[in-house]
């Protein structure tokens, strides 16, 4: 069976296109954040592991919320597509050097990505679209509206519903189900230089999600707490003295009692509160 | 019996539930205009029971432009819906314009508190600290069910806790309300959030930097680790210069391909 009508990717395209009304028109409740798509999508093709490492580092570099009119791209989309793009490409590609088997594996994971981010830019601007049909839709539907049909009120937000999951389902099965073997024919035809580029590339990734985490929360005081943590943390970390969940459970205490001391502490004493 | 005591609390809890849809039909046109008539509908048909000119009146005003904050809009749903039960119907024209000022008056603060709150503060602190948990715990099966999670928490109980106060409290009392957002102390609580956000940032930077398997130098750790940080810095920098974090992605991956033809 092809891998077009096979029904994991059906049922991938599904679970998909349902998280991806998270995102933005029903709920906003975070089930649509990478870090739990790329697991799900990783227990559908059954790859956990693999699906986490994406979804955590697409989380961290598209963790910014849109600002102003700038459409930005589906997050959502990229840890889905990445990660189902990394988790079927391996069938198709032919390595052409077994001993370099790790590093094959880190840039076809960059390459998943990249092609990750391409889909997570469709969606962002396909919803552009969506909303404009919104526009028609709520035309069509507004005289039955005025005229106080409670009906039509309800069919507009189901047929908004509705198209923007029929587009997200029917774009997640057309581009994994005609895509995977396009994309690993690209792929194979890249030249050495390029896979180990993609390799290079892939290690620097969580940098940029951690830089992107870092301008976010960016200041003065902030700062401060980072460089202290930071440091105190990598040096207990490398002589292997504590439990890494341990030491994040201290730090989140501490820091928590520093923003009482410096941020709430002070200003009752600027206030004149003791 | 008063038009004000036909709503119930029963009521209110349904309308917070259907305010999960305000943005499944958002239009370039009205924006969230169905949305919130979808919302507070179900209040407006116990509101003008027995009076069929003063619903349709009422449907057509919320059918012009709507737009807040997803989750600060109970506040927006409270009080315009005490409004529509307390303002009389003698005077229709009166009561669309006091209803429409109520309604411009409050979307725009709503949203910049909500935008600034969630969208810059809790959201982002949340998928850090699930981010976190998951790359402490080496990328497990529990480590992601426990980091998912604490996300899924930590984000949605303040939404849910904002949620419902904001509704009831602008339903019951909404005079008050106003005073009390102005009470609140939002610089500081977002001080608070990105305080301990870096402090978290600390930790998970020093185990991507202690655990990183992936080696550009001959597995040296130390020159790995300058390399880390160098980067960390370029890119921190890019971005203070306002540059894109897609830009920032697109001219990693196109230095990455450069070095590996160089070297």
């Amino acid at each position: 069976m092809s891998f077009l009508f096979s029904p994991q990717l059906l049922l991938a395209a599904f679970v998909g296109a349902v998280m991806e009304l998270d995102t933005y028109f029903v709920g906003m409740t975070l089930f649509s954040q990478p870090i739990i798509v790329g697991g799900i999508t990783g227990l559908i093709f059954h790859d956990l592991t693999t699906g986490i490492l994406i979804g955590s580092i697409v989380q961290l570099i598209w963790i910014s919320p849109p600002v102003g009119a700038y459409v930005p791209p589906s997050s959502t989309a990229i840890a889905f597509t990445a990660t189902a793009l990394a988790l079927n490409l391996p069938t198709y590609v032919t390595q052409s050097n077994p001993q370099e088997l790790m590093m094959y594996h880190q840039s076809l994971l960059m390459y998943s990505i990249a092609l990750g981010v391409a889909a997570g830019y469709y969606v962002g601007q396909a919803d552009i679209w969506n909303r404009k049909l919104n526009t028609i839709i709520v035309h069509i539907f507004e005289p039955g509206i005025l005229a106080g049909r409670q009906s039509s009120v309800f069919a507009v937000q189901l047929f908004s519903v509705l198209a923007k999951f029929l587009k997200d389902f029917i774009g997640i099965v057309l581009v994994l189900g005609l895509g995977v073997e396009l994309a690993a024919k690209i792929y194979n035809s890249l030249p050495s230089e390029v896979i180990e580029g993609l390799s290079r590339a892939l290690w620097l990734m969580p940098v940029i999600g951690l830089a992107v985490v870092y301008e976010l929360f960016r200041s003065k005081f902030g700062s401060m707490i980072h460089i202290v943590s930071f440091i105190v943390c990598y040096i207990l970390l490398l002589n292997n003295v504590i439990n890494p969940l341990f030491l994040t459970l201290i730090v989140l205490i501490v820091c928590s009692v520093v923003v009482y001391t410096f941020v709430w502490k002070k200003k009752d004493v600027l206030n004149g509160k003791k | 019996m008063e038009k004000n005591k036909v709503i119930r609390t029963r009521d209110l809890i349904w309308s917070g539930m259907k305010l999960n849809f305000l943005q499944a039909s958002w239009n370039f046109e009205r924006l969230q205009n169905v949305g919130f008539l979808f919302s507070i509908y179900n209040m407006l048909r116990k509101i003008y029971i027995g009076n069929e000119e003063g619903r349709l009146a009422a449907v057509k005003r919320h059918m012009a432009f709507f737009n807040t904050h997803i989750f600060f809009s109970s506040a927006a749903l409270g009080v315009i819906t005490r409004l529509e039960a307390d303002i009389s119907d003698s005077d229709i024209k009166k009561k669309d314009t006091e209803i429409e000022n109520a309604k411009m008056g409050i979307m725009g603060p709503l949203a910049a508190i909500g935008d600034s709150l969630f969208w810059s503060g809790i959201r982002p602190l949340a998928l850090l600290l699930g981010a976190g948990i998951v790359w402490i715990t080496d990328f497990s099966l529990p480590g992601w069910v426990i980091a998912s999670l604490t996300a899924l928490v930590a984000y949605n109980l303040p939404r849910f806790i904002i949620k419902y106060f904001l509704l009831f409290k602008a339903y019951f009392n909404y005079k008050d309300l106003f005073i009390l957002i102005q009470q609140v102390k939002f610089q500081e609580i977002m001080k608070s959030i990105k305080a301990v956000g870096m402090g978290l940032l600390g930790i998970i930077t020093a185990i991507y930097m202690v655990r990183n398997e992936i080696h550009i130098t001959d597995n040296n750790v130390v020159m790995d680790d300058v390399l880390i940080i160098f980067w960390f810095l370029v890119i921190s920098w890019a971005l203070r210069t306002k540059k894109s974090v897609s830009n920032i992605f697109i001219a990693v991956v196109v230095i990455s391909i450069l070095i590996s033809y160089i070297t």
